[in-house]
This record gives structure tokens, C-alpha cells and sequence, in this order.
């Protein structure tokens, strides 16, 4: 073995990479080398007809146009279930922002010469000029326990589909914490569909420690929906496509607010993914994860409901129709299943197993994890993803990590900016794909001729 | 192969800022980049956004490194240094932009990577110089082996610091035309080769086949010797031979294995080819000693150490409490025996070093008063011994209240103050407060006394005694009267003062009734008399209370 550079070197290399995050909810594709991805789109796409079956981005989703159905390619566990669509739409997201239709030479594209032998026009010379990435290497994150099917098909569509003259796929844990600049974590990761916790050596995912559940930020806006339902009187989820004017109300009366009719109303799809939109800025403002740590005996928030009526005094939200309240105890009570299935908002109607939770999804993977290593990852805890982002989250994370292990040091890292919290896997792969000593690892079109798209398991460890 | 994990490992990442890598996409058509820009969104540019941009070494002059004492303030115990020093920047007048005439471009140029195989071309963008004569283009270059010079100075540089605006004096690095310089971090792991012959002559395990040491070998360079990613990527398929001349005891166990049954497999390889490339009498001192740390490899010790870390790992936080609370005791414990021991060695000496002198038994020494005679020969001697000055302010101590609890402790003080108090008392001689005195039992005694020690029971001894046998014993009968016991047993500080006060009101009392004894009654003298002996009784019942106390 060689000797080792003494002195760690900034090693950036630029080479115009493009990056890919496909997540539930939203893609994100950049540029290597930027901080923040610079075309991000919802993964949702609506589908109007079979002429129209494809509308991408968020001024086509969020139109309320006839019989308009809102999909989404990517299956609840965060990989790609519909490989045809998944495609169109990072395609979209490449080229709409990043690279725009590549354009071959009008005189050159052989299109307008006149045709000599009937149809002798060069097509495969076209499609390769017309390629989207034909010029850009490309990088795409994806999922711990993505299938090794899948794996195939990503370097396919990749290569074949698009172009590329160079592929690589990162995991996202691995990428998650990249971002936070360490090679070993142990990282938490809440999307919109998937919380996962997974742990990194040194550059390097640990299968076997990985750990999913669905219980993220999805999860939490249903359980919004069974508070808001549960509640006397219930609460209204009116969305704002639907209001056409509203009237200020006093807290708790009920909204004044002419709806907005449609002859053709679009379909419920559309209305639910209004609706998420709703309890996305409720998420955002209102719900916080409650902290043993705040009461003296580490009460649970089932056990703090005198605390809460003195101590809490609540936030106020209005919603798109004018009702607005004053959520208190209910605001800590959305995520709290999170952490403790019986604490969940309708433990009877839908249960939370115990084994969902981020609790036992942390004991398992640092049970799965060596002995040697578990103290390092715990110094290392990288807390990533959108759903993160709910208040009081990474307190918790921590206060339930050192009750777990008393004896060891547990340090969070978790940006304070949203955004890096958000794009953490994105940043990952554009430090990734901007290293010099990284360029070594793509894998190129030469060698995906020569070996096939088996090589990704290979390569991309 | 490369390693995936080396950008992490030596690239510092945490140091990475995107905002440092120059925006080259904007130059879509080829423009010349103004130098000036990008370098001033940055007090102090790195080496590297140097090096991107092209810029060559920072003016040696202009170079100002952070002092010592700075970088010691800054340099946190176990951490790298931060990308760019904590330490104010000295205040410098905005220079000038000075133009060079040079003419620079920024040219996208495809490089290849030695490292692979393929020959990918991949692009980047290199600041070239037009007016430069005949710089042929990167690709073109043979990737020759590292010769490890080459980087040295620039690795160097990497902690230097440079100024906060650079002239362009310095000559702009020529565009890369030797070595891609990222190919120094394409390490790999190599793990030990054999032949088929080696393997059946020394290898042979009957828990291991072939095809599963080949493929711990081949797995131990796919993950750089990485044991916990070895151990997670484990999935080794036996081949299963449904040929009917095999039995199924001979299946080899496949499933997972332990960190340590790997770990053993792969050290007992690794030292047996080892000692059959170099025998073991040949090797050299370094050599030696990774065999034998690959012989004495113990899987069952690993496997105990691991178990018991992680019961130390899950202990609650009221075992760690308590854990912590033993532990200091027990310091304390030894502390206080430490002490201990050299005091008791220290007395041990002074008395060995009398006896010797004497060329006495420590038999013969039986009685209270042969004891107490050889003790002051022996401090004398110990006093004659560090040549005591004649200073007056002999300290001495009161040994009275040994019995009290903390009497070790106090022993100690006590010693202190009696030696340190001799001699040109040290920074050791500490002044007590009038509380700690009483505490301690330490008196200053005033009065010359004989010199050595004296016993403060002699003292009381002696103000019973008058100048005439008849006075004394009128003395010991007023004193009986009153109860005052002959032998007081606790003749502490307070007592013995009370007690002088008594005798001396004793005194008074003889003398008042020498003079008065004609005619006790009809003076007034004798009720005098009475009320004194009233006083005296009272007295004389402080000083038993005291003696009590």
C-alpha cells in the first residue's frame, strides 16, 4: 500500500456534473459544486388525459383544471415504482432548469436535407445530439434498500435513455452525511413518505443497520387530519383552491367564507394534495415534538397535561377559509407517535407498531452496528430531510439517544438552515461529484458497454 | 478500483464551501474571468481557490502567518485546524486591481484520470494564457508514475495563509500539463497473495474453504480493510455440490460470521505467508512485530472485550453515577494512605536513627518516663540535626486533643507546625486563625519554657506546690474541699488556665486568712472570706465543667 498524503487537501475538481435527488415529494437536480440544488420540482405530476398525460411542475399541479389527477411515480418507500414517468420528470428537471433541450445544428441535424435515398436521414446521429445529458456526468442518490433492479434500471435509463457520458449512484445516507462533512454518522433521515436511520463508515453505508419506517412527514399530516377531525367542533380543512373570499372570524367560530364551484371539478387527488399544502404551513408553524427534558421529571406528554395548560400557551393558525384556533396540546400530540405509539392521535383506528418508531428505529441500527463503533456514531448523529425541520425534533432525537446510552457522548449535527437540512442529500452528491479524487469512480459509457449494467453493483458500493 | 471513501478520508469536507468554487458555468461563451473578483469575496483565499483559479503561489512577502500563541488559542485538542485561521486580518488599505497584460482565459479542457482505465475524458475548466507560447493541451499527456516530488510544495503551502488581496506579480501556474494531481489518493488495500501450492501446504483450515477465504480476500480490497463494512457485506453462497459423493457434513457453515472469526481467518493468512516469504529469523524489527500481532490475535479475548464494552455501553445513568462516585473515593483512599505511609516512614526514621545512635533496645524502653526522655533526645537530636536558630519564637505543639476524630489529620498539622515553625519556616508553615487554633488545640505559649517538651500535667503539678510543706498542704485541702481531684485527667488548655486562676484565688484565700485569723468573725474580712470561698467553689466548678467538656 502506498503511502498516504500527510496533508489533507481541498480537493475540488470541477467537471459540470449534473446531480439527482429524486424524493417523494420533491426532485432536486443542480449543478456539482453549488450549494443548493438549482431546479427542484414536486414529484407529484398531474395527469390530465391520455393527450395530456404528463404536466409537470408546481404551476401545473397546483391548477385547478377538469378531471385533473394528481400521481406520483416514486412508491411510498421512496424508490421508483413507475419507471416511465419517473424518467419524463427528471428529465423535466434537468432540462427545464439546468441544461435546456439540447439543439443540434440546423444544418447539420440532417433533418432539412433533402432526402437523398427515400429515407436515408441519419436518426441515431440525431437522438445522440438530442440527448439531454449527452455532455454531463451524472450522479443520482438513492435509497439504503434500494433493489439491486432498480439500481440496473437507473444506470440504463442513464446511460441509454439519456446519454451520460459517465453514471454513479450514491447512497443517500451516505450523501446525508457528506453533507454535514462526515465520513462516519449515524444518519436520521425524515422525508416526506420514509423516516430511515441508517449508519456510515467511513464513506460507506452499513447495510445491515438500516433501518425504514413510513412514520414521517406524511404520516404526520394524516395524523393532522384525525386531531383536526376528532375535534368538537371539527376543524375544517377547506383548501385554498376552493375559497373564493373569506370573512375574519373570532378563534374557534365556525369560517364565513364563499367556496369557489366547479362544473368539473378536478379529481380527489387534487384536493388532497391542496389539502397536504395546507398542513404543510401547519407543520411549518404550529407543530412542535415534545421534550421530556422541558418538565422536572422527565414526564411524558401524556402525563404533562397539567404543564402544558399552565406553561403552553399555544399557537394561533388560520386556515385558508378564516377559521383560525388556537392549538396547543394538540400541536405535540401530531408527531408524538412518532416516539410513543400510544401517544399517536387515534392509537385504535390507526395504530403505530412499536418497531415504526424513531426510538426502536435507533436502537436497531446501533444494535446492528459494532461494538467498537457505536461510540463514534453516536458522536456523529447527522439529522437530515424536510420533515426534520418540525420544532423541537433534534432535542428530542438527542434526549432519547442519551437515555438509550447514558454512558456515551451523543452530539447532533443538524444544520440550522432549512435549506441544507432540506437539500442535505443533494449537497452530499455535489461535494461528492465536485471532488478531484472522486472522478475515478464514475462509471463511463465504455465500461457500461463492456460490462453491463451489472457493474453498478460493483462499482457503486 | 478506487477507493470511494479516500475523498472523505483525506479531503477535508468540512471545510467545504461552496461558495469557493468559481462559478464556471456562467462562462458559456469563453470569457476572460476578472482574477480580482472571486479572490476578494475572501479575506484570506486558500491555496485552492488559488489553484483553481490558477494563480500560482501567494508573494512570499506578503505571507503572514498567525503567531504562535494564535494558533494555540485557535487549535482546539483533537480537532483539525479551522480552513481559515481565527485571527483578525491586519487592516490593509483596498489595493488597487492591477491588470496584467497578460491575456487569460478560462478554457474548458478534458483531462484524463491515470487512475482509470477507460481513458474517460471528462472536463474542467483551466485558466490558460493566450499570449504563452505553445502549452499543448492536457490530453495529450501520458500519465507517468507519481514521483512524489511534485506535490511536496504545495502541501506545504496548504497551511500557509495568503493575503487578503493578491497582486498577480506572481506568475500564473502554468495549466496542469504533468500528472492529474488527485491520483496520489488512489490508495489500495492489498491483501495477501498465494498460490494454489501455498494454500494446501500451509492454509488449510477445516472451518474455511477455499472459495470463502478467496472471497474474504477479495471482499478485504473491496472495502479497503474496512473490518465493519467487511463484516456488513458478508454474503458469502457456499457452492453447493449435489454431486452425491459428498456428505453434508461437509458443508462448511456459511452463515454470517463474526468480526472476529474474519479477523482471525485473515491474520493467520496474512502471518503464515508472511513467514513463508521471510522466514521469521530474517525479518526485520517492523516486520517482526505485525507477525507477532498477527500470531497472538486472540478471537475468544476480542469476542469477551467486545461483550463486556457493551454492557459498559448500556449501564444506566445511575450505575455511572455511582461508578464515578467509587472511583473518586477510592483515589481519596489512596491519597490519604499515601500520606499516611510517609509520615509513618519519616518517624520510623527519626527513631531508627536514635537508636542507633544510643546502641539502646527499644525493649528497655518500658516505662512511661524512659520513653518521653528518649523522645526529647531524639528531637533534640533531630533539632541539633537542621542546626535550629536561636530565634525565640519556639513553637511548640500541644499534643492535647490526639484523641479527637480526624487524629491522623491532625497529627500531620501538628508535625507541621512543630517542624515548619523551627527553622526558616518555608512557604509549607501556614498561619492558623484564632478558630483553627482552638480547633487544632495549638497554643503559643508565651513564657520561655525549657526547652524540649514539657507535659502541661507537670505544670498543674507545680502550682499545688508551695515554698513551705504546710502551705502546700493547706493548699491540697482547700482544693479537696472543693472537689478538685488530685490528678486532673484531662488537663486541656482552658482547664489548666482555669485551674491557675483557682490556685492563684487560693492564694489570695491563704493570705487573706494568715492575716485575718485572730478575729475571723468580727470583721467584715470574713464575710469577705466566706464570699470568696463561694467564688472559688464556683470557679472551681467551671474548671470540672470544662474538665468535663
Amino acid at each position: 500500500m502506498s503511502v498516504p498524503p500527510l496533508q489533507p487537501e481541498y480537493g475540488a475538481d470541477e467537471i459540470g456534473a449534473i446531480v439527482l435527488d429524486p424524493g417523494y415529494s420533491v426532485t432536486r437536480a443542480g449543478f456539482a459544486g453549488e450549494d443548493v440544488p438549482k431546479s427542484v420540482i414536486p414529484s407529484y405530476y398531474g395527469h390530465l388525459s391520455d393527450e395530456k398525460p404528463f404536466l409537470f411542475d408546481d404551476n401545473a399541479i397546483n391548477n385547478p383544471l377538469p378531471g385533473l389527477d394528481i400521481r406520483n411515480p416514486m412508491a411510498s418507500d421512496s424508490t421508483v415504482e413507475d419507471w416511465d414517468t419517473a424518467s419524463k420528470l427528471w428529465e423535466y428537471a434537468i432540462t427545464s432548469r439546468l441544461t435546456g433541450p439540447k439543439q443540434a445544428s440546423a444544418l447539420r441535424n440532417g433533418l432539412n436535407d433533402p432526402p437523398q435515398n427515400g429515407e436515408d436521414v441519419d436518426m441515431d446521429d440525431v437522438e445522440n445530439n438530442e440527448a439531454p445529458l449527452s455532455e454531463k456526468p451524472l450522479l443520482m442518490t438513492e435509497p439504503g434498500w434500494n433493489s439491486a433492479k432498480n439500481r440496473e434500471k437507473s444506470i440504463e435509463l442513464a446511460m441509454e435513455s439519456w446519454g451520460a457520458p459517465a453514471f454513479y449512484l450514491a447512497r443517500s445516507p451516505v450523501m446525508n452525511s457528506f453533507a454535514s462533512g462526515r465520513p462516519t454518522a449515524l444518519v436520521v433521515d425524515i422525508g416526506a413518505s420514509t423516516t430511515s436511520v441508517s449508519c456510515v463508515h467511513d464513506g460507506l453505508l452499513l447495510k445491515k443497520c438500516t433501518q425504514k419506517s413510513s412514520l414521517a412527514g406524511n404520516w404526520v399530516s394524516d395524523q393532522l387530519r384525525l386531531i383536526f377531525n376528532a375535534a368538537q367542533p371539527p376543524v375544517p380543512l377547506t383548501p385554498h383552491y376552493l375559497v373564493a373570499a373569506k370573512q375574519q372570524v373570532d378563534a374557534g367560530e365556525s369560517a364565513k367564507a364563499t367556496l369557489r364551484s366547479f362544473a368539473a371539478p378536478p379529481l380527489a387527488s387534487f384536493r388532497r394534495l391542496q389539502e397536504e399544502r395546507v398542513l404543510t404551513e401547519f407543520k411549518e408553524t404550529c407543530v412542535q415534538v415534545w421534550n421530556p427534558a422541558r418538565t422536572p421529571n422527565n414526564a411524558s406528554l401524556a402525563n404533562s397535561a397539567d404543564y402544558l395548560k399552565t406553561n403552553d400557551v399555544g399557537k394561533p393558525f388560520e386556515f385558508p377559509d378564516g377559521y383560525n384556533n388556537v392549538f396547543a396540546a394538540d400541536r405535540y400530540r401530531a408527531v408524538e407517535g412518532l416516539f410513543d405509539p400510544a401517544a399517536s392521535a387515534d392509537p385504535a383506528a390507526a395504530p403505530v407498531q412499536k418497531s415504526d418508531t424513531l426510538p426502536a428505529l435507533l436502537a436497531a441500527a446501533l444494535a446492528a452496528a459494532d461494538v467498537d463503533l457505536r461510540p463514534l456514531l453516536l458522536a456523529n448523529v447527522v439529522v437530515a430531510g424536510g420533515s426534520s425541520l418540525i420544532y423541537g425534533l433534534t432535542d428530542r432525537v438527542s434526549y432519547e439517544l442519551a437515555a438509550m446510552y447514558p454512558s456515551s457522548r451523543v452530539r447532533i449535527v443538524a444544520p440550522g438552515m432549512t435549506v441544507e437540512r432540506k437539500y442535505a442529500a443533494w449537497i452530499g452528491g455535489s461535494i461528492l461529484a465536485s471532488l478531484g479524487s472522486f472522478h475515478q469512480m464514475w462509471i463511463s459509457k465504455k465500461e457500461y458497454e463492456e460490462n453491463g449494467a451489472a457493474l453498478v453493483e460493483k462499482r457503486c458500493k | 478500483m478506487a477507493r470511494a471513501h479516500d475523498c472523505q478520508e483525506t479531503v477535508n469536507l468540512s471545510t467545504w464551501n461552496p461558495q469557493s468554487l468559481p462559478r464556471h458555468r456562467r462562462a458559456e461563451a469563453v470569457r476572460p474571468s476578472p482574477p480580482h473578483l472571486p479572490v476578494a469575496t475572501f479575506a484570506r483565499p486558500s491555496r485552492e481557490v488559488r489553484d483553481m483559479l490558477g494563480l500560482g503561489p501567494a508573494d512570499q512577502a506578503q505571507q503572514k502567518r498567525p503567531s504562535k500563541k494564535a494558533k494555540a488559542a485557535t487549535k482546539r485538542p483533537g480537532e483539525r485546524q479551522p480552513p481559515i485561521p481565527i485571527v483578525a486580518a491586519p487592516k490593509q488599505y483596498k489595493a488597487k486591481l492591477q491588470k496584467s497584460n497578460e491575456n487569460v482565459r478560462w478554457r474548458e479542457t478534458s483531462f484524463v484520470n491515470p487512475a482509470r482505465r477507460d481513458a474517460l475524458q471528462l472536463k474542467h475548466w483551466v485558466r490558460t494564457i493566450l499570449d504563452a507560447p505553445a502549452v499543448q493541451p492536457p490530453t495529450q499527456t501520458i500519465p507517468a508514475p507519481p514521483t512524489g516530488e511534485g506535490e511536496k510544495p504545495e502541501a506545504e503551502q496548504d497551511t500557509s495563509e495568503t493575503p487578503a488581496i493578491t497582486t498577480h506579480d506572481a506568475k500564473p501556474t502554468p495549466p496542469q500539463t504533468d500528472e492529474y494531481r488527485f491520483t496520489q489518493y488512489n490508495l489500495q488495500a492489498d491483501p495477501p497473495k498465494y498460490t494454489d501450492e501455498e494454500y494446501s501446504t500451509h492454509l488449510v483450515n477445516s472451518r474455511w474453504s477455499r472459495e470463502e477465504t478467496d472471497y474474504l480476500m477479495e471482499l478485504y480490497k473491496d472495502f479497503y480493510g474496512k473490518w465493519p463494512l467487511i463484516v456488513d457485506r458478508w454474503e458469502f453462497q457456499p457452492v453447493t455440490k449435489v454431486e452425491p459423493g459428498t456428505s453434508e457434513s461437509e458443508s462448511l457453515q456459511s452463515a454470517s460470521r463474526s468480526m472476529e472469526d474474519l479477523k482471525s481467518r485473515f491474520y493467520e493468512i496474512s502471518a503464515k505467508i508472511m513467514a513463508v516469504r521471510t522466514p521469521v529469523s530474517n525479518m526485520t524489527a517492523a516486520e517482526f512485530e505485525d507477525h507477532e500481532k498477527m500470531i497472538k490475535f486472540n478471537p475468544e479475548a476480542e469476542a469477551k472485550r467486545k461483550r463486556a464494552a457493551d454492557t459498559l455501553q448500556h449501564r444506566s445513568a445511575e450505575d455511572r453515577k455511582e461508578e464515578e462516585y467509587l472511583v473518586a473515593e477510592l483515589r481519596r483512599i489512596w491519597n490519604h494512605q499515601d500520606r499516611f505511609a510517609a509520615q509513618l516512614k519519616e518517624l520510623r526514621e527519626r527513631l531508627d536513627h536514635s537508636l542507633t545512635d544510643d546502641k539502646g533496645q527499644a525493649g528497655s524502653f518500658s516505662t512511661h518516663a524512659e520513653i518521653f526522655a528518649l523522645y526529647q533526645k531524639v528531637v533534640a537530636n533531630h533539632d541539633k540535626n537542621r542546626k535550629r536558630r536561636p530565634d525565640g519564637s519556639g513553637n511548640t505543639a500541644s499534643p492535647a486533643n490526639a484523641a479527637s476524630g480526624r487524629g491522623n489529620e491532625n497529627a500531620a498539622q501538628l508535625k507541621r507546625q512543630s517542624t515548619g515553625g523551627q527553622g526558616a519556616s518555608g512557604p509549607s508553615h501556614r498561619q492558623l486563625g484564632p478558630r483553627q487554633e482552638q480547633r487544632f488545640g495549638v497554643t503559643t505559649v508565651q513564657e520561655r519554657n525549657t526547652p524540649g517538651v514539657a507535659f502541661r500535667s507537670d505544670k498543674l503539678a507545680k502550682i499545688r506546690q508551695a515554698k513551705s510543706q504546710a502551705q502546700t498542704k493547706k493548699i491540697a485541702d482547700v482544693l479537696a474541699e472543693l472537689g478538685v481531684p488530685e490528678v486532673i485527667q484531662m488537663p486541656t488548655d482552658s482547664v489548666t488556665v482555669a485551674m491557675e486562676s483557682l490556685v492563684a484565688k487560693v492564694h489570695l484565700l491563704l493570705e487573706a486568712r494568715k492575716d485575718d485569723t485572730p478575729d475571723i468573725s468580727s470583721r467584715p474580712g470574713t464575710r469577705n472570706g466566706k464570699r470568696s470561698a463561694s467564688e472559688l467553689s464556683e470557679s472551681s466548678n467551671t474548671a470540672t465543667k470544662r474538665q468535663r467538656k
